[in-house]
């Protein structure tokens, strides 16, 4: 049968399938496509252009044959015209050897349609990616955002739902505390978007347990705790967080890659201690991820919920898998032939080095230790005596002519390709510690959510229509949440394995280390055993909600929603060095971190032009974060304009706004509906 | 000729010797519909006729006469009508002139209609007037109250209580039950019209549309959802009977399921009444964009539903605003005669919308007993200062309901048509003209009332939205 004849029975036997269904009401179907463009104007090295061009085509359905079953459908696809209709075009990159201190950025160019990654081409373009990981997200995972079958007992005693799904949980918006049940999907505006978008749906197996239907409700009423419901969730399918990383590392796992505008950053290598980049050293990141399908890495979660106090009231219990990842050094590659860590190029040599190789390669050894030859001091003394004026020995120098098996004769130039400190060398050399963003530790959180109107407290009436708050309260305590530390002491003494091969050191031996404290990259230089730790975690928001009358407002012909929320999250022992979120959050965990968000939604002229605002503050960071959307439903129930602007401020390297904090833009899109 | 002249005179004799026996098989209501549906030869006023004249029905209203003591037409002997306010009668703006008594019978806002652009009716039919009853559980609890001499209070706060101080509304026999047959004064008037509530132990509509117009009679916003409504105590018609279970502080409760436009698609509201004075409504929202649960505060039922409509959580069924008279002054301010909309829902459409939707092509309308009762907002910070309801005498249901917004000016308008059955009393909706005279908005709200194992299809889940957020 010909192709176009098998499309058209396809095509025919969809369209009477959707009438056969449209005309029953146990079936509906809903969907809409999107189309954004979007002007970015606060871009560090670029003027006002062009940014995302997101699209979106989505499909829901849902089908109810009886009272006691549902399934409901929903699939999506979606993207961004990048590189195409997305002229960002310059980000940071690896360390400029030229630049003052190494401290500037390779140029290094996303949303590049043409870049090939050729050693043949300019340095320019051979740091380049096209964004196309944004294109559009069109594995299964990423278009079926629910499939379910949900099965309600006819006496309404339980119920039980079964597919692929999502479930929120707490009372926090914008900040998850409890909401922990999914990852996010972080690929498109970060976490400044709603949040059914973010979360990651899985295959779940949800079950509630009405109490009281049960019959055995008594001893918790006898407590206070009104029509309590229990509901337990098993989650075989595990997925982590997703993001895009701007990653001008063309000899990373799978090349070099791009984000476009909410990539995350390439995190800027630098030494605290002689303030300067360093020039030939990259990173290969790479995915450590649980079990996707398992009983062993699975997610177990369950709620009690239940009245009391006139308000509605949670306990929550999450034993899963963290969705964000802690950063570890796995080993490495020395590229013999390429400055800028690119083997794709013909002559270029990779060889491969073991974690303990690439940590001593950037510690370097004591005087007269190590396998370096004496005297030579690794990554971290090269650039402080380098910054001192007191040039010392290139590491790449010497390691080359260690794994060259060629000793007395290294041919590394060192990494700032200046041959003055490399003696006779004359190949242009780099390396790449490959760290893994593991994602295998287990998430235990215990929490509780309390929600009530204050409608019964006569001095809570405000305004002119005597209106009351709600309350919201969360409160999660996360038990040994595993973090990156901000802080390293280094070992005195480690073993040195690429030694221990070439025969330098007998299998065992000890070798001297500087011990010293290091802050920043040279943390990621360190052993797994070094930089990772682990602390509790307690966060807390108090909210209230508000419909507001505005006085002397006659007209208005709704409310104004307002939200206010106020958080603080307690991170025990924070003192001993915490990162906020390696390798793209620098900053270092406070002991208390609080955030405030407000929300207001303004429907106006009859609801055809709503006003709706999310400001979000990060005192620590000193960061703050101002979405307005502007939603013009002026023509019919179809067609929905929005324009929606964004504002970053905050400072770099601090999530989650000041990773952002030149990415300003101004979208307009334009949704079909039906 | 003589031998039929005996004849005649013997079936004659037969007639009046039986009358009370035929007299039992129809009404006087029956009667006239049967002779307009000939005259109009209109095959839905035929259906009507055949509806009304089914035994039950029949038997059903008569009970309720002898309980009032009274029915439509009882009452319309002790009047003089205008001599041309007749079934047949056809009202446009050409020939409103030619009956000055109009303004007398038909409300300013409806009769403004014939001649506004918008909103727009182009032709109104007067009919026969229906006789009207609620359904069987209430004829039982009314009876009861009044055969076991139950007098029901109405303490300082507004609740309505046994004389012991329970709450009437949360046990039989009031708790489904008209408590005041003939109320004496605005309050007893407001709570036997509170009392009547939906008319019927659940209520599913599947769908609910609700639309609102621009001035310029293009559709704003057009909505759709599933509506349900649950009386929650002494349930008669509806399984399950008597109580729902751990409902024990809420009288009635509705729950709402919007399915499109799109981008509110998912929404789910439930909102419950508790019996107690004072405290605001249980209300939570699932809000699908968050995938989550909210409390919102019951404090703020002024709030349109959704954005662009005239239609509030308190002008649910014109009226569903807890009684309160520390906040609001009830009166009854009179009682008389109106034209309103018939309430034969289940039978047929009584209106005909022009292509647009946002106008009229004909309404149909019965003269009406009521009284009428004014709710005036005593604080000054309600959204209507006055709400005046038309209530019908034979189904203690709102005929029209018209506010007036805080600095006096006409507001919003609600006339309904029922989905009365009349061989059972209960009812659900057809349709409600929803306008906002301010704004020169005219909407509606087309309802699709579902009568098929409604035990089944309206049940608890609905009133739990953590499972209402799965329903489709």
């Amino acid at each position: 049968m010909k192709y176009s004849t098998k499309l058209g029975i396809t095509i025919t036997l969809i369209f009477f399938s959707c009438q056969i269904m449209a005309a029953s009401k146990s079936w509906t179907m809903n969907g809409r496509l999107k189309q954004g463009g979007s002007v970015m104007y606060d871009l560090d090295d670029q003027s006002a252009t062009s940014g995302p061009a997101n699209y979106l085509g989505e499909f829901k359905w849902s089908w109810r044959p009886n009272r006691q079953l549902t399934v409901i459908g929903n699939a999506w696809l979606r993207g961004d015209w990048a590189p195409s209709g997305d002229s960002i075009h310059s980000t940071t990159g690896l360390a400029d050897p030229t630049s003052a201190g190494f401290l500037s950025g390779l140029p290094y160019h996303i949303n590049e349609g043409n870049c090939n990654g050729s050693a043949n081409n300019s340095v320019i373009n051979t740091h380049c990616a096209s964004s196309r990981e944004n294109r559009q997200f069109n594995d299964l995972n990423e278009v079926l955002r629910e499939l379910s079958v949900k099965y309600r007992d006819k006496k309404n005693r339980f119920s039980i739902k079964l597919g692929k799904q999502q479930r929120g949980w707490g009372q926090s918006d914008g900040l998850r505390l409890m909401d922990v049940l999914h990852a996010q999907d972080l690929r498109e505006r970060f976490v400044f978007r709603d949040s059914d978008e973010l979360r990651v749906p899985a295959f779940m197996i949800s079950a509630d347990f009405n109490f009281k239907k049960m019959g055995i409700a008594n001893a918790f009423e006898f407590i206070g705790m009104k029509r309590p419901v229990f509901e337990f969730n098993f989650t075989p399918e595990v997925h982590h967080s997703r993001f895009n990383i701007n990653n001008p590392n063309p000899s990373t796992s799978g090349g070099s890659s791009s984000g476009g505008a909410f990539g995350l950053p390439y995190p800027v290598v630098s030494d605290p201690k002689s303030n300067s980049g360093w020039p030939g050293f990259g990173f290969d990141i790479r995915d450590k991820s649980a079990k996707r399908w398992s009983f062993d890495d699975a997610e177990y979660s369950a709620r009690l919920k239940f009245d009391t106090l006139g308000g509605q009231a949670t306990i929550n219990a999450f034993y899963g898998m963290q969705d964000l990842p802690t950063m570890t050094l796995q080993g490495g590659t020395l590229i013999i032939g390429n400055a800028f860590n690119n083997t794709s190029g013909a002559g270029t040599l990779a060889i491969p080095l073991t974690a303990q190789d690439v940590a001593t390669v950037v510690n370097g050894g004591a005087a007269g230790g190590g396998f370096l030859p004496t005297g030579a001091g690794g990554y971290l003394t090269f650039l402080r005596d380098l910054a001192a004026g007191t040039p010392s020995a290139s590491p790449l120098t010497d390691l080359s002519g260690l794994v060259n098996g060629v000793l007395g004769t290294p041919i590394c130039l060192d990494p700032t390709g200046l041959s003055v400190f490399s003696g006779a060398a004359t190949v242009p050399c780099s390396i790449n510690g490959i760290v893994d963003l593991d994602y295998t530790h287990r998430q235990k959180v215990l929490g509780f959510t309390f929600a009530r109107d204050l409608g019964d407290f006569k001095a809570l009436r405000l305004g002119p229509k005597n209106t009351s708050p709600t309350m919201r309260l969360e409160v999660s305590h996360e038990f040994g949440k595993v973090f990156n530390r901000s802080s390293v002491v280094g070992p005195a003494t480690s073993t040195a394995p690429i030694a221990e091969a070439l025969g330098i050191v007998p299998v065992g031996t000890q070798l001297g280390q500087n011990g010293t404290t290091e802050t920043g990259t040279p943390v990621f230089g360190q052993l797994e055993e070094y930089i990772i730790t682990k602390s509790d975690v307690t966060s807390t928001m108090l909210g209230f909600d508000f419909p507001l009358w505005v006085p002397g407002w006659d007209t208005q012909d709704k409310s104004i929603f307002t939200s206010f929320q106020f958080f603080n999250i307690h991170t025990y022992d924070a003192d001993k060095g915490l990162l906020q979120q390696a390798p793209y959050a620098y900053t270092v965990v406070p002991d208390d971190q609080r955030y405030a968000t407000f929300l207001w939604n303004a429907p106006l002229d009859h609801g055809r032009l709503v006003l709706n605002g999310l400001w979000i503050r990060d005192f620590h960071n000193d960061g703050t974060f101002y979405r307005q959307r502007v939603d013009l439903n002026y023509f019919g129930k179809s067609w929905r304009p929005r324009v929606e602007w964004m504002h970053f401020e905050g400072d770099g390297e601090a999530a989650p706004i000041g990773l952002f904090d030149d990415k300003d833009f101004v979208e307009v899109s334009l949704t079909y509906q039906f | 000729m003589n031998r039929i002249k005996i004849n005649t005179l013997i079936l004659g004799s037969l007639v009046v010797l039986f009358s009370p026996v035929i007299n039992a098989d129809t009404n006087r209501a029956l009667e006239a519909w049967k002779d307009f549906a000939a005259s109009s030869g209109n095959p839905d006023h035929q259906k009507w006729v055949d509806e009304i004249s089914k035994p039950e029905a029949i038997a059903l209203a008569k009970e309720w006469k002898d309980l009032r003591g009274y029915d439509v037409y009882d009452l319309m002997d002790k009047v003089d009508l205008p001599a041309d306010l007749k079934p047949g009668l056809k009202i446009t703006a050409a020939n409103m002139g030619q009956y000055p008594w109009l303004k007398d019978y038909l409300p300013a806002t409806l009769l403004a209609k014939l001649t506004a652009d918008w909103g727009h009716v182009d032709e109104i039919t007067i009919v026969p007037s229906n006789t009207y009853y609620l359904h069987k559980g209430y004829l039982k609890g009314t009876t009861a109250l009044r055969d076991q001499e139950i007098e029901l209070q109405i303490n300082e706060v507004g609740e309505l209580l046994y004389p012991d101080g329970r709450y009437a509304m949360m046990e039989a026999p009031a708790a489904t039950a008209i408590p005041f047959l003939n109320p004496k004064d605005g309050m007893e008037l407001n709570w036997s019209f509170v009392a009547s509530a939906t008319n019927t132990d659940s209520l599913h509509f599947d769908p609910i549309e609700m639309v609102s117009c621009t001035p310029a009679s293009s559709i704003d916003v057009d909505y759709k959802a599933d509506l349900f409504w649950m009386h929650f105590h002494d349930r008669q018609m509806v399984e399950p009977f008597g109580d729902v279970a751990d409902k024990d502080e809420f009288i009635e409760g509705g729950a709402l399921f919007m399915l499109e436009p799109n981008d509110i698609r998912g929404l789910a509201g439930v909102r419950q009444r508790y019996a107690k004075a004072g405290i605001e409504d249980d209300f939570k929202v699932f809000i699908p964009s968050l995938r989550r649960t909210r409390v919102l505060t019951g404090s703020d039922a002024q709030d349109p539903i959704a954005g662009g409509l005239d239609l509030t959580w308190e002008d649910w069924r014109s009226y569903w605003g807890k009684t309160d008279p520390s906040k609001f002054e009830y009166t009854m301010t009179g009682e008389g005669w109106i034209l309103a909309l018939p309430e034969t829902g289940y039978v047929y459409d009584s209106f005909e919308m022009t292509e647009d939707r946002c106008n009229y092509k004909s309404l149909e309308v019965e003269l009406r007993p009521v009284w009428t009762l004014e709710i005036k907002d005593k604080t000054g910070k309600y959204m209507y200062s006055k709400r005046t309801t038309e209530i019908d005498k034979e189904f203690y249901y709102s005929q029209y309901h018209i506010t007036l917004d805080p600095r006096g000016n006409l507001f919003r308008h609600w006339a309904d048509i029922r989905d009365w059955r009349p061989s059972t009393g209960d009812a659900q909706w057809r349709l409600v003209v929803l306008e906002n005279i301010n704004a020169k908005r005219s909407g509606f709200l087309l309802l699709d009332s579902q009568w098929n194992d409604l035990a089944n299809d309206v049940t608890e889940e609905q009133f739990d939205v953590d499972q209402l957020r799965d329903f489709k």
